[in-house]
């Protein structure tokens, strides 16, 4: 029997992507089912056209059957609420407040107010209606 | 490995090999097999996923028939 000659093979192959951080990337579900597991053993795998992620465990005892699970996984998008809170502060009507000058301006007139009544009541006598008489 | 076993791998590797790791007679499916080999301790999980890598691997792929 006469074999081919194969190329030799540099030891410095290409590093496979396929397992990394302990996910063993799957190109479907089947392929995730059919993955041979030690006893004991537990795989998390990356579907590589799907959103889903299986784990498949095997119990200590070679008579139990591996226990496979799927997991959906669902991309979470960026909250936008604070920005609208932010927005909405913006958005305050500011006509129907008062500013601080504005709030002066009454302030000195109000004391203007207070000096001309207390001018009065010093030039004028008191109970003005009995002295009448 | 005597002569004997020699002559024996030369005629069928693949007896050979199933007489060595203890694979049961009719089990001839890939996966069985893998899943006995684990199951018996021979091989480990460790050295079944690097197995698993290599046949993905593109570049291991242009050797396989």
């Amino acid at each position: 029997m006469t074999y081919p000659n194969y190329p030799y093979i540099n030891p410095q192959y290409p590093q496979s992507v396929q397992q990394n951080n302990g996910l063993v990337s799957v190109r479907n579900e089947a392929e995730a089912r059919a993955y041979p597991i030690a006893p004991g053993h537990s795989i998390t795998f990356k579907d590589e056209t799907a959103p889903y992620i299986y784990t498949k465990t095997m119990g200590f005892s070679q008579l139990d059957r591996p226990l496979f699970e799927k997991f959906k996984l669902i991309k979470e998008e960026t909250p936008t609420e604070p920005q609208e809170q932010a927005q909405k502060s913006v958005d305050i009507d500011l006509s129907v407040y008062a500013t601080k000058e504005e709030i002066k301006a009454i302030l000195n007139d109000l004391s203007a107010v207070r000096k001309e009544l207390a001018e009065l009541k010093d030039n004028r006598p008191i109970g003005g209606k009995h002295e009448r008489k | 490995m005597n002569v004997n076993d020699i002559t024996t791998f030369m005629q069928n590797p693949l007896a050979m090999l199933m007489r060595k790791f203890n694979i049961p007679q009719g089990m001839n499916n890939p996966q069985d097999i893998l899943q006995h080999l684990l199951n018996s301790g021979q091989v480990s999980q460790e050295q079944i996923n690097q197995a698993m890598q290599m046949r993905n691997n593109p570049f291991f792929r242009q050797f396989m028939r």
